[in-house]
């Protein structure tokens, strides 16, 4: 099953690289699924997809019910089913050595089946202000959405979906994808260009609205100290997604961009991933260098292969000492890393003596993470933790009455499920708070 | 959100006043914005050098293809984003005796920022240059809000003719605080000169996509620490800037 364009097309052009299976490769797929009693899979699904009834109906070719399961679960399904982390997820879950492709079969019945039409329900006189178009902020919206409540969604920046259309790769996830998930949210409306605690300030959102859900997510990349990182060509990843993914300077050349002949990426995570194979897709020449080993990085496994397949250089178990270089970066000079397992499993990294080399490069890339979005406003003063975040107790409650707090922005950098699943959460605590409900949830677990 | 009016106020500096009332009601001085004119021009970061009820006005020099065509707007044009209020605004208080330094497109912004320290109870001394003196703007109301003020006019012998009045003034009088709104190379030797002497903020207008944080691209080092100019600035303390660090990071990509 050849899901994935060849290498030579993909590096051709932005296009999804994935195609989606046909029906007899779906329904094949499907009946692998032993249907296990315990259904590990489910388990580990954040959103709780019902896993096994959903293949059962794209077993017995019910594609708009099995589409009817995973919308009732998943607010924004064709989004996820190309861009989740399901092999850390419900995939994981699966017992069979080769395990059940739930991701690429929801792809399928995104495309096959009949999207089911939002129940109808009674609306409420309630309006919850939102802030943060990302994932959270609009699973909660959405959710919200179902309950009768009115949204209004503020961001900072002029499209919906935070995130997954200021970086995520649109050889993984179309602009269209996004605006046919993300563009109908019913009794939803978006304030677009304003940035809350400036543009407006909580104090006057907390006049507007009976509620508040701050979703600010996890944008804000980390740096590390390494010798000549000031140097004006070494640029965060989140730079080049940006101008490539969401402003499209690649095509439309109004926003400036620089690419060298050969570049290092620094980092293991999916963004390094993704960083690394946009600029294959450039044209240039690149090495990733990452000091963890093959069982330690973060980024999706399959993503390393098909960067490895574009003879992106993957070089793990590396250290970069020093960007070397008069003016700009000329090359990395590198150290190889041993990994020794202590007692207790924990993998511990040390310089190998004598294994120093250089990598000639003209760009340097840094992929090292990203901390939860630091949110300050003028009117109201939220309790924040020593990183920033915003505490919270299990209600997803700040400390201002009717504000609450949710997704990457509390749980730091997670699965776009874990995301979806706290703004979830979020509408319900919201929705249980007018209703004076929440108290009483308290009590009922006590008893 | 739309042009009010457009000026030509000397060769390459332009007065852009904005209908813009949310931003208006909340613009301080240190503010800036990010503006983009159409869906395929780039957004340009500009510090807000006055604001009224309704309107703000943002002065600007143009550099490059990036902010030459901003140049081309016309009246009444509806912006496509206008994003801000942006940065942290500078923190109103008596601070003594502060010296503001505007070089070129800076000029507008030593008027917004004289304004607010005066009426906090500062001395005031105001250095305005880079243009020449006939052609100066705004000369009038900054003086009304100045305790001194002086153009200095480029048209001179000395190499970096506003460095060397600011260090006239530092070798008379003991000043509290300089704060510099000038090319990154003057506010460099403006740093050294003030060094050792007195505290010295530069306001900082670097490159960057969103403005609040998330691309980088306005990083600054700062006693090796990296700073964002767009949420950790734009005001920083000149004496602890890399200066050549973030002149070869403009360079990248200058607008």
């Amino acid at each position: 099953m050849n899901i994935v364009l060849p290498v030579q097309k993909r590096l051709k052009h932005f296009e999804e690289e994935e195609r989606v299976l046909n029906k007899e490769e779906a329904i094949t797929e499907a009946k692998r699924c032993e249907m296990c009693e315990n259904a590990p899979c489910e388990s580990a699904s954040p959103l709780g997809l019902p896993v096994r009834a959903f293949l059962r109906n794209l077993q017995d070719q019910h594609f708009d019910e099995a589409y009817r399961l995973v919308k009732i679960v998943n607010p924004f399904p064709k989004i996820s089913s190309k861009i989740c982390d399901a092999h850390a997820l419900c995939e994981k879950g699966c017992k069979l050595d080769k395990k059940i492709q739930i991701r690429r079969l929801q792809r399928f019945i995104c495309e096959q089946g009949k999207p089911p039409e939002q129940e109808k329900v009674k609306l409420l006189k309630k309006s919850i202000g939102i802030v943060g178009a990302g994932p959270a902020g609009l699973a909660c919206a959405a959710e919200l959405s179902k309950k009768g409540y009115f949204s209004t969604v503020y961001d900072a920046l002029p499209y919906q979906g935070g995130h997954l259309t200021m970086r995520i790769p649109l050889y993984k996830l179309s602009k269209e994808t996004c605006v046919e998930d993300l563009g109908k949210l019913p009794n939803v409306t978006y304030q677009q260009n304003t940035i809350v605690g400036k543009t407006v300030h909580l104090a006057e959102l907390q006049q507007k609205h009976d509620a508040i859900f701050l979703a600010l997510g996890a944008n804000t990349p980390q740096v590390i100290s390494i010798p000549g990182i000031e140097k004006g060509n070494v640029f965060l990843a989140h730079d080049l997604l940006m101008r490539v993914h969401h402003f499209q300077a690649h095509e439309k050349k109004h926003v400036p961009l620089k690419i060298g002949k050969h570049v290092v990426v620094l980092g293991s995570s999916e963004v390094a991933l993704d960083t690394a194979r946009t600029l294959r897709r450039l044209g240039t020449q690149v090495t990733l260098i990452s000091e963890q080993d093959y069982s330690q990085i973060t980024a999706h496994h399959e993503s390393l292969k098909r960067a490895q397949e574009e003879e992106i250089q993957c070089i793990l178990l590396t250290q970069v000492e020093k960007i070397l270089g008069k003016k700009d970066v000329e090359s990395v000079q590198c150290i190889q890393m041993m990994a020794q397992q202590t007692e207790s499993g924990e993998v511990l990294l040390s310089p190998l003596e004598g294994s120093t080399f250089t990598i000639p490069c003209d760009q340097v890339y840094l992929a090292l993470g990203q901390h939860s979005t630091i949110f300050s406003d003028p009117t109201v003063k939220i309790r924040k933790s020593r990183t920033g975040k915003p505490i919270v107790n299990e209600h997803l409650q700040t400390s201002e009455e009717g504000i609450f707090a949710g997704g990457e922005m509390r749980l730091g950098k997670v699965t776009l499920e874990e995301t979806m699943a706290d703004g979830k959460k979020a509408a319900q605590k919201i929705h249980l708070w007018l209703n004076n409900a929440l108290q009483k949830e308290d009590d009922d677990d006590v008893l | 959100m739309s042009i009010l009016k457009k000026q030509k106020l000397y060769e390459d500096i332009y007065l852009l006043q904005i209908k813009a009332p949310e931003i208006a009601k909340k613009a301080l001085p240190g503010h800036f914005v990010l503006l983009q004119m159409d869906e395929n021009s780039p957004r340009i970061p500009i510090p807000i050098a006055d604001a009224d009820k309704t309107s703000i006005t943002l002065i600007f020099k143009a550099r490059g293809k990036t902010t030459e065509a901003l140049t081309q707007c016309r009246k009444d044009q509806p912006c496509y984003v206008l994003l801000g209020p942006l940065g942290n605004p500078r923190e109103i208080k008596e601070y003594g005796k502060v010296i503001l330094v505007g070089e070129g497109p800076g000029i507008g912004q030593v008027y917004f920022y004289a304004k607010a320290l005066k009426n906090a109870g500062n001395k005031i001394i105001s250095l305005v240059g880079g243009i020449p003196k006939k052609q100066v703007f705004w000369s009038d109301r900054i003086e009304k809000v100045s305790d001194k003020y002086f153009i200095i006019d480029p048209q001179s012998d000395l190499p970096s003719p506003l460095a060397h009045a600011v260090e006239q003034i530092l070798r008379k009088i003991k000043i509290d605080q300089v704060i510099s709104f000038a090319s990154p190379n003057l506010m460099r030797s403006l740093s050294q000169i003030t060094k050792l002497r007195t505290k010295h903020y530069a306001y900082l207008t670097a490159t960057m996509l969103d403005g609040i944080g998330m691309c980088g691209s306005c990083r600054v080092v700062c006693d090796n620490e990296h700073k964002l100019c767009c949420i950790d600035g734009p005001e920083l303390d000149a004496h602890t800037i890399d200066w050549d660090a973030y002149l070869h990071r403009l360079a990248e990509y200058p607008s």
